[in-house]
């Protein structure tokens, strides 16, 4: 019987892989979760491995909206992004939610930063007794 | 008359008493003996049936002289028992005073107890009521500024909405916050 990987030990190795441009390593992955039934696990590895590529320089940062960010905007934000992290790369998901109402929410493996009305508005909610 | 009298006896002893008495009809052995009776009357009298009377007198005057004095005695027990009466109808009238000015003080005391505690109770009941009214105050402060601060956000979500619809204030919005973000 397979000795059982720890969830960190395949994040590390599902990164350099993918640094390296083997993106089948996604597919050998999500084989190896369903056989030895670790599919409840594929969000907190995704985290993991989201942490190990930031630590080798490749950033994933998901944005969020109330509408599609112009071009112009979205490379301002991966400017920002590149900066604040000291990434060489960002790779980002943009992702419309209308309930932010307005504004953006970026979030990468080791910070958020919400500046959507939705969280002004939780803010004010916050403020209740 | 009586010099009449006087007269014949002595007239009747000089010429001889049988004869003078015996014609006055009295007869001197009768007069004798009658003499003798009335002295052993007065003798038996004197000695036996008087002192009887005066002792029954002396008896009697001594009674009349234990009554007055027991009258008399009896008076003054009256003005004594009187006194002694009017002494304790006093004294009584004292004492009576002294329990109504007591009564009176007991009774002011307890009205005035009574009056504090009425007014502690009372003013118990104010302060609690005012606490109730000041927490139910607190209360509902707490909710308006709840409901406020609900209807405010409902309100600026509707307007910030309505506003931030319009792609270029939302791109605006966007644009300063990464430039705010960045320095």
């Amino acid at each position: 019987m397979a000795r059982r990987l720890s969830r960190r030990a395949l994040a590390g190795y599902a990164a350099q892989q993918l640094l390296d441009g083997k993106t089948a390593v996604l597919q050998q992955l999500a084989a190896y979760l369903i056989e030895v039934r670790r599919t409840k696990e594929v969000d907190l590895l995704v985290r993991d491995i989201e942490h190990a590529l930031a630590a080798s320089g490749v950033v994933v940062a998901d944005i969020a909206s109330a509408r599609e960010v112009t071009a112009t905007l979205r490379t301002a934000i991966v400017a920002y992004i590149t900066k604040a992290t000291s990434a060489d790369d960002v790779q980002v998901r943009s992702r419309i939610d209308t309930s932010l109402v307005g504004g953006v929410r970026i979030r990468t493996p080791d910070a958020e930063y919400d500046a959507t009305v939705r969280r002004q508005l939780i803010k004010l909610q916050a403020m209740k007794v | 008359m009586g010099m009449t009298n006087v007269y014949l006896l002595a007239t009747a002893a000089t010429e001889g008493s049988d004869d003078l008495l015996s014609k006055l009809g009295i007869d001197g052995w009768t007069l004798l003996f009658q003499t003798i009776a009335f002295l052993i009357l007065v003798f038996v009298l004197g000695k036996w049936v008087y002192p009887v009377f005066v002792g029954i007198i002396d008896k009697r005057e001594a009674d009349i002289a234990a009554s007055a004095k027991a009258a008399d005695e009896a008076k003054k027990a009256a003005d004594s028992a009187s006194e002694e009466v009017a002494s304790l109808l006093a004294e009584a009238r004292q004492q009576a005073s002294e329990i109504v000015a007591t009564a009176k003080t007991e009774a002011n005391a307890a009205v005035a107890a009574a009056e504090d505690k009425a007014k502690a109770k009372s003013a118990a009941i104010i302060a609690a009521a005012r606490d109730d009214i000041d927490k139910e105050i607190a209360d509902v402060r707490k909710t308006l500024h709840n409901d406020v601060i609900d209807l405010v956000t409902a309100a600026t979500e509707v307007v910030v909405g309505d506003v931030v619809a319009k792609k270029d204030i939302d791109t605006a919005l966007i644009k300063k916050a990464v430039q705010g973000a960045a320095k």
